[in-house]
């Protein structure tokens, strides 16, 4: 059992921010703050991204290669180089080639993926069929405990306790709740903030890993519960 | 090159069409002559079925309606599905679905197949309105349109916030509704009843009950319905379709149906107009032929058909002696046959049991077209009276070695006691020596009897045979290596032994890679067993791994001792049935098959009881 008390500030951890571009502001700044690199974030409405990035409207790892490629033929800010940053991924990606996307990843100072976007979001039948294509849930957990043996720090991402374990499982210990697409009705996303409040609290029992809570923008005091079990944030910046 | 998706403003619609938000007051245009043809091969006496191909690659395409496809469906799962992936890949954020899809099929399908080409469109892209997708799916030439990949894919909470956003099966319909209204073929997929009814609104031309992602393949998914559910649902939502709206054809597709039977079978019972194939087309199909061919030419050193040219005295030999097999080691050994059948040599004939040396052994007899009897004796064994029977008892009864013309085989020669040995090496020494100077007035040495001893390899090593009578046969020594070092006879073996069953039955390469890998110790009978089992086994005419597996299996748990002295040597009785057997019972063909006369084989029969 953890002993960080996540109402005490000082156990508090920094807000992760999810961003389109990588900050230059902070570059060669020891203070900054992680943050989750996801080129293609400005392709997509800001209402409907939660949605639209597991579906098949854009190359999302692509989008990410092009984005270090373009850096890494110098083509961005120098100092952007220098900026701690972590690469979203989608992990399921049936075609993702560990070697190259590593080689890429470290060659743009990159030393830290996660999965996000997460096809955990998908739930039902779908889910299971997902799953059992090797497309689901044990998929991320494997292409992320790959990382993780090639010397990356990885973030998982997790919508349930069940799958939150299932990453641990494999050795991740900085674990983000994802509360799901928010809904345009209040109750559906009480109910998600109630799930992730529940899902911060079972695993706050039982492993010391830390604990973040992902906040999209339509989320509101919805989350107030979850946002008080976990040991900080992930928003998009 | 694909275009982005983006076109002008569409000026195949009506705008009252366009901002109607159920899609579903499309007004019905005339039907396209394409779907007029598919409405025709459903006429009433026309029995078979529409069949579709949604595939994602030209050599698909192409093969696809060489097979007699009615209509094509353009989908990114096809294409995912020959890059390796899972159809499921075709709902992940790996592209843009509509660029990525119209990116194929203007490559490799349109205007290369005579068979309509309908464009599997993604709606979920709020970037883009279901009209600039029509639009642009009429500009480039299609004949028709589907919604795929689909809203009808996800479910739970997940498809609930599709639904909400906008960008779910209402959006689907509403864009089939505005194809049908620019004149495209519209086929709707549907998993729900919900979905069912909102496509009936819409009046789509065709509609295809989805059973989810298809079973079977290396690539299967788990299913939610087993085949009998699916046809049940099928048959109470065609049913409920049709008293809505009675032109409209019926298709299935997905879920548990990976084969004409299942479709049939679904089909039949909910009297579908058609199926439509994806997995079940290009992943299932290509997975195993290719598995099979890559395996047939990995194979085909030792699959290869006999291209040794055999001379005819070999292919004589080979006949004759029952022997079946391309091997160096089977030419070895018809050679050395052949050429000792052209003398008087003495012959033994080593190997463990199990492949056919006693067989071969009295082939010699007739290849060398001796005009005696053939004598077998098979030492050993309890009654034997190994030495009366040889050299008779000192009465008038003569012994086998003293009958003229005669070829004597002694079957399991090693067991023979020493002093009978040493007599029979006396004797082969005193008839060479009499072919070397025949005493006058004696028969020629050539009318003495032949000696062919068949035992046990290494009998001649420590115990069995003594070296005095072992010497006698150096130059006659025959040696058959057992089936494990020799496996390139297995294939040929297995085929001889389907070809004598007379059903045209096969051995598909995945079968043959299983026989070749088995050690088989217990040799030809074996072999045979295995083959007989799994011809039994086999629903269909090729055999394969499944059964072969099986065959094989059943024998190793049941497989008797074949070890040499549980081995019981083939008899003369069971040499001529075999014969007779491989003939169908011809007796001219069995006596030809045996080098024997119809005459001569009439008397064994005779004698061995086979005439009844």
């Amino acid at each position: 059992m953890s002993n960080v008390d996540p109402k005490n500030p000082a156990d508090r951890l920094p807000d992760l921010l999810i961003r389109a571009g990588r900050d230059s502001a902070t570059a060669g700044d020891d203070s900054r703050p992680l943050q989750i690199f996801a080129p293609w974030l400005d392709r997509l409405p800001v209402a409907q991204r939660d949605l639209l990035s597991i579906l098949p409207v854009l190359d999302i790892n692509g989008a990410l290669f092009s984005a270090l490629s373009g850096e890494t033929r110098g083509n961005a800010l120098p100092e952007t180089a220098a900026c701690a940053q972590i690469a979203a991924l989608l992990c399921v990606d049936p075609f993702l080639r560990l070697r190259d996307v590593t080689r890429l990843l470290k060659s743009a100072n990159i030393t830290a993926v996660t999965n996000f976007p997460t096809i955990q979001v998908v739930d039902g039948t779908a889910a299971r069929g997902f799953e059992s294509a090797d497309l689901g849930v044990e998929r991320e957990a494997e292409i992320l405990q790959q990382f993780s043996q090639q010397g990356f720090s990885v973030v998982g991402f997790a919508t349930s306790t069940e799958n939150a374990i299932r990453l641990m499982e494999r050795g991740l210990r900085d674990l983000v709740i994802h509360p799901g697409p928010p809904s345009t009705d209040w109750r559906n996303r009480a109910s998600a903030g109630q799930k992730a409040a529940a899902t911060l609290t079972a695993l706050r029992a039982r492993t010391p890993a830390s604990l973040r809570l992902f906040c999209p923008v339509e989320y509101g005091h919805e989350l107030d519960p979850a946002r008080a079990c976990a040991d900080g944030l992930v928003r998009y910046a | 090159m694909a275009t982005n998706w983006i076109p002008p403003a569409p000026a195949l619609m009506d705008s009252s069409d366009m901002h109607d938000p159920d899609g579903i007051t499309a007004a019905p245009q005339a039907q396209s002559a394409a779907l007029q043809e598919l409405l025709r091969k459903r006429t009433a006496g026309n029995a078979s079925l529409l069949v579709g191909g949604a595939i994602g690659v030209g050599m698909t395409a192409e093969a696809a309606v060489r097979g007699g496809a009615d209509f094509l469906l353009a989908l990114n799962a096809g294409r995912f599905r020959v890059m390796g992936a899972a159809s499921l890949a075709a709902l992940l954020p790996l592209n843009n679905s509509n660029q990525f899809t119209d990116g194929f099929a203007r490559r490799e399908i349109l205007d290369r197949v005579d068979v309509p080409v309908l464009f599997g469109a993604c709606c979920f892209d709020p970037a883009t309105s279901p009209e600039q997708i029509v639009a642009q799916v009429c500009e480039t030439g299609y004949q028709g349109i589907t919604n795929f990949p689909s809203a009808i894919h996800f479910d739970g909470q997940f498809r609930l916030r599709l639904e909400e956003a906008g960008l779910g099966f209402a959006r689907e319909a509403r864009m089939l509704a505005l194809a049908r209204a620019a004149g495209l073929m519209t086929f709707g997929y549907a998993k729900t009843r919900a979905e069912i009814a909102q496509l009936i609104a819409t009046r789509v031309d065709m509609i295809c009950l989805n059973f989810g992602w298809n079973a079977g393949g290396v690539q299967a998914v788990a299913q939610s319905f087993t085949i009998a559910e699916a046809a049940d649902r099928a048959r109470r939502i065609f049913t409920q379709v049709r008293s809505k709206a009675p032109d409209m054809l019926c298709f299935v597709e997905g879920g548990p149906i990976i084969s004409p039977d299942d479709m049939f079978r679904v089909c039949d019972e909910a009297r579908a107009d058609g199926y439509v194939g994806g997995s079940t087309l290009d992943r299932m199909p290509l997975e195993m032929s290719v598995t099979e061919r890559t395996s047939a030419f990995k194979a085909f050193g030792l699959l290869k058909q006999a291209n040794t040219v055999q001379s005819r005295e070999l292919a004589r030999t080979a006949r004759i002696g029952g022997v079946v097999g391309q091997s160096e080691f089977v030419i070895s050994v018809l050679e050395q046959i052949t050429r000792l059948a052209a003398t008087r040599i003495p012959v033994k004939i080593c190997g463990e049991a199990g492949l056919g040396r006693t067989t071969l052994a009295r082939a010699l007899h007739p290849l060398s077209r001796r005009e005696g009897p053939l004598l077998t004796l098979r030492a050993g064994s309890a009654d034997a009276q190994p030495e009366i029977a040889l050299f008779g008892d000192g009465t008038r009864r003569q012994g086998f070695l003293a009958r003229p013309g005669s070829t004597v085989v002694i079957e399991n020669a090693e067991t023979l006691s020493p002093d009978l040995q040493r007599r029979l090496a006396d004797w082969l020494e005193d008839d060479a020596l009499m072919a070397d100077d025949p005493p006058r007035g004696a028969l020629r040495a050539e009318s003495n009897a032949r000696l062919v001893l068949v035992c046990q390899i290494g009998a001649d090593l420590g115990t069995g045979l003594i070296p005095a009578l072992s010497r006698r046969f150096q130059a006659g020594r025959v040696e058959i290596p057992p089936l494990r070092e020799r496996p390139e006879d297995v294939p040929a073996l297995a085929r001889h032994r389907l070809g004598m069953a007379g059903r045209g039955q096969q051995i598909s390469a995945d079968g043959y890679r299983l026989l070749l890998a088995h050690p088989w110790p217990g040799n030809i009978p074996e072999l045979r067993s295995v083959i007989d089992r799994a011809a039994l086994e086999a629903e269909h005419m090729t055999i394969g791994s499944a059964q072969i597996s099986s065959a094989i299996g059943h024998r190793t748990a049941d497989m008797p001792d074949m070890s040499e002295h549980s081995y019981q040597p083939v008899t003369e009785r069971d040499w001529l049935l075999d014969a007779l057997r491989k003939n169908r019972f011809r007796r001219g063909d069995t006596a030809a098959y045996l080098g024997i006369s119809r005459k001569t084989l009439y008397n064994k029969m005779h004698r061995f009881g086979l005439l009844e």
